[in-house]
């Protein structure tokens, strides 16, 4: 008896340590990027254009990141959820669904510059398009779509039979039922899935390099509203440097005095970018879920 | 030995009555209206489940406005019978039904017929409450709503009626859209579940098994109200508790499962004959406790 009680706190003490490790870790890389970063740190830097003052500024990649993230998940959402339905709803099982899954695997186990370099071929040279936002968030629908696929069908599918059924029961058709039963239930599973797909897309470089390219103007005039002309930050036809790429590129190759501040603090931009799209997004679907339910 | 024979023929074959069984013919004395036309019919019913035969040869006839108990040990296909009456049999890959059911002497399997509309005038209440994990309110309004009714002043009187209904308006009239049908207790939430039920006005309502997840005050309550219900709706219940049928049916359908280990009727009558002075030795047997 006194062994198992011995194991038993064991595990509990174990398990505490992991969890603790892991909130260090992530509590330490947060504190890193924030001590590095405050003494330089000025809003100026983040929505100045970085010709303006000495170290420079992210506003357009911030810009582009923003532009990049809405693009994707405008093309990934959709398709993402909608193929859920289906394949959790209506697919059934068969060849074709395990032909589905099998390249789901596939493409989400494919490094992501081997990705990138899909894109630049589809995307940017058969296209003709060159290095545009619209490629880049093509290529990274290419491999968001599978990770979002999967995450809402699993979503969809922990939803208990019974909830199905007593719809069923209640006269309601299959439609009604997906859409008034099944979903507001999924809802909180299917946002987490969008969330993370998001992060995704936030954070990648390498699929970006030779799709959506690595400049970018140095100031963005928001009143050129022309979707064609590659000079208007509202056009998806044009050379969009992300955060991420940036910060890669300025530690890679940046030359000025200060490349080392300037990627310490975009990265600090950019975890707590995630962040707040994580929490935002978590109340988002907990709102949405209240909504649905009437409460 | 054990081939099913229709209920009709097991009737005839019935022993001399005794007084107590005789009263529960008179019609004055049940209450039950030997003219009331017939809700439900199955004819030579058999459901198989892929190769499986879960239960072969039901014929019976459910009166309307009436309450019909299905008994029996588990697994003789109860609720597989009550489940081909509202076309949820449907929704279990394999599942195939034979014979002819009918619903106001419509064949309810005509290819012609839709499930959904069976569905609305046949309403199903479940083993396990299970209301959505939505509002009170928004449980009741599910079915209307998905039926097409928008109008709000509409749906509030459905929604009342409904619970009134139900037996549960006094007790969450405050918290309507306040309070999830998840927070409800066991016994309110299959009222819940009820009045979701009532308020997509069916003409039969089903329950399998309503009352086996709840305690006996709660059970008591569900079979108060199963009794008012019976005056507007035709009502099937399936149960595994012989006091319950006696409690709430007028008739009770006796099943158990034959050598082939598929489930078939063995006598259906008046409940008080059934408990009182059934026709077959198995009846007798199953209802005195001495199987199942």
């Amino acid at each position: 008896m006194r062994r198992v009680l011995a194991a038993d706190r064991l595990a509990t003490a174990v398990l505490w340590a992991v969890a603790v490790f892991v909130i260090l870790v992530l509590v330490a890389i947060i504190a890193y990027f924030v001590i590095e970063s405050i003494p330089t740190f000025s809003l100026a830097f983040l929505f100045a254009d970085p010709s303006l003052t000495e170290i420079g500024g992210i506003g357009p990649v911030l810009w582009n990141s923003v532009y990049m993230l809405v693009l994707t998940m405008l093309l990934t959402v959709p398709l993402g959820v909608l193929g859920g339905i289906y394949m959790a709803e209506y697919a059934g099982e068969g060849r074709l669904t395990n032909a589905i899954r099998f390249s789901q695997e596939l493409i989400s186990s494919v490094p992501s510059i081997v990705v990138g370099l899909f894109g630049f071929a589809l995307f940017v040279a058969a296209t003709g398009w060159g290095f545009t936002a619209l490629g880049g968030a093509l290529t990274l629908m290419v491999f968001n779509l599978p990770l979002l696929l999967r995450l809402s069908e699993q979503a969809i599918r922990t939803v208990p039979a019974d909830e199905r059924a007593a719809s069923l029961a209640l006269g309601a058709t299959k439609w009604q039922t997906i859409r008034h039963a099944v979903l507001p239930v999924a809802i909180p599973g299917v946002v987490t899935g969008i969330v993370l797909t998001a992060g995704r897309v936030f954070g990648e470089a390498a699929a970006l390099l030779f799709t959506a390219g690595l400049s970018t103007p140095t100031r963005y005039d928001f009143s050129n509203l022309n979707l064609l002309d590659p000079q208007s930050p509202w056009s998806p036809f044009r050379n969009a440097t992300t955060l991420s790429v940036f910060i890669w590129k300025s530690n890679s190759e940046g030359l000025g005095n200060y490349v080392h501040e300037v990627a310490n603090m975009s990265s600090m931009v950019l975890i707590v970018m995630v962040l707040a799209f994580n929490l935002g997004s978590r109340w988002l679907g907990g709102a949405l879920q209240r909504h649905v339910s009437g409460l | 030995m054990n081939t099913p024979q229709g209920a009709s023929t097991v009737t005839a074959t019935r022993p001399t009555p005794t007084p107590l069984a005789i009263a529960s013919l008179q019609p004055e004395l049940t209450g039950l209206d030997p003219d009331a036309p017939v809700k439900l019919r199955a004819q030579d019913v058999s459901i198989r489940y892929g190769d499986r035969v879960a239960v072969r040869d039901v014929t019976l006839d459910v009166p309307e406005h009436s309450v019909m108990a299905f008994i029996g040990p588990s697994g003789c296909g109860k609720s597989t019978v009550l489940r081909c009456f509202d076309r949820m049999n449907d929704l279990i890959p394999g599942a195939a039904v034979e014979g002819r059911v009918e619903l106001d002497g419509e064949d309810v399997y005509a290819p012609s017929v839709l499930p959904v509309e069976v569905r609305r005038k046949v309403g199903l209440v479940f083993q396990r409450p299970n209301p959505f994990p939505m509002s009170i309110y928004e449980n009741v309004a599910f079915g209307p709503r998905r039926h097409g009714e928008q109008g709000k002043a509409r749906l509030d009187d459905v929604v009342e009626r409904s619970l009134r209904q139900a037996a549960l308006w006094d007790e969450v009239k405050d918290d309507l859209r306040k309070k999830s049908g998840l927070s409800l207790s066991g016994g309110q939430q299959q009222r819940l579940c009820i009045a979701r039920t009532l308020a997509t006005d069916p003409e039969v309502i089903l329950m399998d098994e309503p009352c086996s997840a709840l305690d006996p005050i709660a059970t008591l309550k569900i079979e108060e109200l199963i009794g008012q219900l019976k005056v507007d709706y035709t009502i099937v219940i399936v149960t595994h508790n012989m006091q319950q049928a006696a409690r709430v049916s007028d008739r009770t359908a006796f099943f158990t499962l034959g050598e082939d280990r598929a489930g078939y009727l063995v006598e259906l009558d008046e409940t008080l004959r059934i408990f009182t002075n059934p026709a077959n030795q198995l009846t007798e047997d199953y209802v005195s406790g001495r199987f199942g």
